[in-house]
């Protein structure tokens, strides 16, 4: 799943560093899924910015974390400036004449119980959210996730352990 | 106590581990993979400015109506100051005396009354010779 190519190193060049992309890039876009409510278009739209910002070296890994970790990172951050772009448009432009929802989307080819828990997930709170599906989804230890949301390590545990509780209530309440 | 409490969590844990790991599975089997992502070339397209206005035209009627209502219907202001009474000058007053002389010309001016012989230039006359009166005592007395 990638994780082998996580090792601290400087740098990775040309090809070296599309691979370490392709190899990540199931779980980058997960992320970028979750970091855009499950919004399938803003998500690939997300990432794709964030593969021309690494590939064009507009970011550019210093080797201080895990590439994962950092990737991360600049995902979350290039979602976060998206999201700031599109609401400023919006107001502009009155695009909530359109009738565009903010609510997660429906998907064609999603279990119900995949449909639950990104229902669960997207009703917590964003750093909760953040956590347990960098740590459940993206395979990351919680002091990578603190480190990929730029958090310190006792806030992303106690975010952690709350987020924890409150899905599997919120798991509990969409089943019955 | 402590082993069996962090194995029911571990359990717990593992059940939230296998609900995003199905999550995955789905989502992964969906979405475009790394090459199609990285060599799209459609950008996002841009807006056309103004172009969600037009499905704003009732509200945007609605103001146009209002701005050129309150044009048409407001009653006309006059930008002409109203002319000075005759003999007025501004600044003209530098004395108590004058202002008491032209409130008592008034009709039905009251200063009159606070008056004891009802002439008040002549009481007030009094009243300052009086003064001075009281000063010089005091200054050499």
């Amino acid at each position: 799943m990638g994780r082998g190519t996580d090792e601290h190193e400087t740098d990775p060049g040309g090809d070296a560093l599309e691979d370490r992309l392709e190899d990540l890039h199931e779980r980058s876009l997960g992320w970028a899924r979750a970091c855009c409510r499950w919004q399938e278009e803003e998500a690939e739209d997300v990432l794709h910015a964030v593969y021309l910002k690494v590939l064009e070296g507009r970011a550019v890994y210093g080797g201080r974390s895990q590439f994962s970790t950092w990737l991360f990172g600049v995902i979350r951050r290039t979602a976060q400036e998206q999201s700031r772009k599109r609401s400023t448009r919006r107001w502009l432009l009155l695009e909530h004449f359109s009738g565009a929802s903010a609510q997660v989307p429906a998907w064609e080819g999603i279990s119900i119980e995949s449909t639950r828990l990104r229902r669960a997930l997207a009703g917590l709170p964003g750093r909760q959210r953040e956590v347990l599906h960098l740590v459940f989804y993206c395979d990351l230890s919680i002091r990578e996730a603190s480190e990929a949301m730029g958090v310190r390590l006792g806030t992303a545990r106690v975010h952690y352990e709350r987020g924890k509780k409150r899905l599997r209530e919120a798991l509990a309440g969409e089943t019955t | 106590m402590n082993d069996e409490t962090s194995r029911e969590e571990r359990e717990k844990d593992a059940t939230l581990r296998r609900a995003f790991q199905g999550l995955r599975d789905e989502e992964h089997r969906l979405g475009p993979g790394y090459a199609a992502l990285r060599n799209r070339r459609d950008a996002p397209a841009p807006a056309r400015p103004f172009d969600a206005w037009r499905r704003a035209w009732p509200a945007v009627a609605l103001v146009a109506a209002g701005v050129l209502a309150w044009l048409v219907l407001a009653p006309p202001t006059s930008e002409t100051p109203e002319p000075l009474e005759p003999g007025f000058q501004i600044g003209a007053w530098s004395m108590p005396t004058d202002v008491l002389l032209d409130l008592s010309a008034l009709p039905g001016s009251k200063v009159m009354g606070d008056f004891d012989n009802g002439d008040p230039i002549e009481s007030l006359r009094r009243d300052d010779a009086r003064r001075s009166e009281t000063q010089e005592e005091t200054r050499w007395g």
